[in-house]
């Protein structure tokens, strides 16, 4: 009897595999799409006109690489950063960061405006600009760990500045704790930043929510109150705008430069039946004036980088930063 | 209605009663338990494909044959490794936790036959902590999944009656084989949300977060036994497991099965 129920029994009981073909990981990823995907509406994109264009492309014993051209061809349909598909051999992209000009020089900073022994603390590379008046943080992720000591060392250094400069343009984001664990020592107080929605069924609006954030001061270590001009641009992505719409909700942050990529949707992750993988925004995340920023963040100050001011050495976006906190 | 009574009604009517007795018994053994499984499990929530791999557990075992009853508590811990092969192969691990017990009583014996039928019911539940770096923001995942089975538990004493009649008064190494059958009577699952992540909101949500209660599906649960005595009383035990279980039908249905193979030092305590 043990025989009968132990020697691979449960392939009796095991449900059906999903068929591998090249036409059902098509319909596959198409399907789970069309029931995660948060922003149909919000971009505007008609998702089922997107599975008559493309389905016409598949064709079961086509090429992999072919295969994987039509998947990406029809995620990039979504116009998503956080939308890719990855294949043993290839992975795909949206380009969020070709929406816009890179809005900074880093050969600019290093040589004009940093002294040549500036501080790298984890992710964030800082120096007194201005005669020691302001503090200059650059972040150029959020995917390296920033630590309460790293973020505490930084601010204790500039605690006599008049304010800061934290530069987070190209900054493609990260964890979203590291924002936070920045965020809240710059925070007067206990603050709401956004409200969060998860999709929670397959309907296009089956969301749960709202989960509120809040930024609140730690009540040890220390904090900085100051007024804080934070760069952005289009390249700064997910955690980068997360830590840009945070900056927006609070009185002494000032956003100054190029609206950033968006990516205020979490991307979870999933799998193929032919094992490829891929990602999909499946959450948002609104203002507390209830706006949807997942295209981008505005500038409260809009200032593009002068190619002609690079040329000459000078960063315009940090000038008007400068400008602002002086 | 008391527990005896429920558990009488449930099984006399189709077994019958018999009036065998053994002799009284009150015994108490602690198991020290090592487990290999060839497993396999498949997260719908997440992948449609079948990994499959292998767990190492370890762990013990309480157990108290007290008359016609027998009760038993056990906690084990393990890690499993994971994998399905396509164009390349998708690596996954876990962290498992397994817990149950159970409270049978003797209904029927036959000296003639050297055969003991217990029934009752038993509990059994992992709780997992699986991992697969290829899911990103959805590669760390928790479930607990645990059953109330119905438990069929039917006896042979291969030693003897003869050769225990003989050697009475000297100790014997009695040797036992089992079958032990556990049909669910209750399922849950408390399994991850539509669309789970990590990091969510504001970096701080744990893996533990976003996750539902599920009643249903599908466990099944057999072992077949060998019991090896000692003559100080220990025991050896070696055990094949077949474990068969399916969450209810949904976005995120799961399915796990595993064969193992167990070998048991039985302590006697008392």
């Amino acid at each position: 009897m043990t025989t009968l129920l132990g020697t691979g029994c449960e392939t009796l009981f095991l449900t059906d595999e999903v068929e591998n073909s090249d036409r059902s990981n098509f319909d596959f990823l198409w399907q789970e799409c069309d029931e995660k995907y948060a922003f149909f509406e919000y971009k505007n994109v008609n998702w089922d006109s997107v599975y008559d264009a493309y389905s016409p492309r598949v064709n079961d014993g086509m090429r992999q690489d072919s295969l994987f051209r039509v998947l990406w061809d029809m995620l990039n349909e979504l116009e998503d950063g956080h939308v890719n598909l990855i294949a043993p051999f290839n992975a795909s992209r949206y380009d969020i960061r070709l929406l816009g000009p890179e809005n900074i020089n880093e050969r600019v900073i290093i040589e004009n405006y940093l002294s040549d022994r500036p501080y790298t603390t984890a992710p964030i590379t800082h120096d007194a600009l201005a005669e020691g008046q302001i503090g200059y943080l650059r972040i150029n992720t959020f995917a390296t760990t920033v630590s309460e000591g790293d973020i505490q060392f930084a601010l204790a250094r500039y605690r006599d500045t008049r304010g800061l400069i934290i530069d987070i343009r190209q900054n493609g984001g990260g964890s979203l704790r590291n924002v936070f664990t920045i965020m809240n020592r710059l925070a007067r107080e206990r603050t709401k930043v956004y409200d969060s929605f998860i999709k929670s069924g397959p309907g296009r609006e089956d969301f749960e929510g709202p989960q509120p954030a809040y930024v609140e001061q730690p009540d040890e270590g220390i904090t900085y109150e100051k007024p804080v001009m934070v760069l952005i641009d289009r390249g700064t992505y997910s955690a980068g705008s997360f830590f840009a719409l945070i900056a927006r909700e609070l009185p002494q942050m000032t956003l100054i430069g190029d609206t950033t990529g968006g990516g205020l949707g979490i991307p979870n992750g999933g799998q193929l039946p032919n094992g490829w993988t891929y990602r999909m925004s499946i959450s948002r995340t609104i203002s507390t004036d209830g706006q949807n920023f997942e295209n981008g963040i505005p500038p409260d100050i809009r200032v593009i980088l002068d190619p002609a001011a690079v040329q000459q050495g000078v960063d315009n976006v940090i000038e008007r930063a400068i400008q602002e906190i002086l | 209605m008391n527990v005896r009574f429920f558990v009488f009604c449930l099984f006399a009517v189709p077994l019958g009663l018999s009036a065998q007795n053994d002799l009284p018994r009150n015994n108490h053994y602690l198991e020290l338990t090592a487990i290999g499984s060839a497993s396999a499990f498949r997260d719908q929530g997440v992948s449609p494909l079948l990994y499959e791999g292998f767990m190492i557990i370890g762990g013990g075992r309480y157990l108290h044959e007290k008359g016609k009853w027998s009760n038993s508590f056990e906690a084990m811990a393990g890690v499993g490794f994971y994998e399905v092969s396509r164009l390349a192969i998708y690596e996954a691990s876990s962290i498992n936790f397994a817990y149950g017990g159970h409270t049978r009583y003797e209904f029927w014996s036959s000296s003639s036959l050297r055969l003991r039928y217990e029934g009752g019911i038993r509990f059994h539940g992992y709780t997992n902590i699986r991992s697969n770096p290829n899911f990103l923001n959805a590669s760390s995942g928790v479930e607990s999944l645990n059953t109330l089975f119905l438990s069929n538990y039917l006896e042979w004493q291969l030693t003897r009656r003869k050769k225990m009649a003989k050697n009475a008064g000297k100790p014997v190494r009695k040797r036992l084989v089992s079958l032990e059958v556990n049909l669910p009577i209750v399922n849950t699952s408390w399994l991850t949300d539509y669309a789970y992540i990590t990091d969510f909101t504001n970096g701080e949500t744990s893996s533990t977060d976003k996750h539902s209660l599920y009643w249903g599906g599908l466990r099944l649960q057999t072992r077949f036994t060998y019991r090896h005595f000692l003559k100080n009383g220990n025991a050896l035990r070696f055990a094949y497991w077949w474990d068969y279980l399916r969450t209810p039908q949904g976005f995120n249905q799961l399915e796990m099965y595993n064969h193992s193979l167990e070998f048991a030092l039985v302590i006697r305590l008392n």
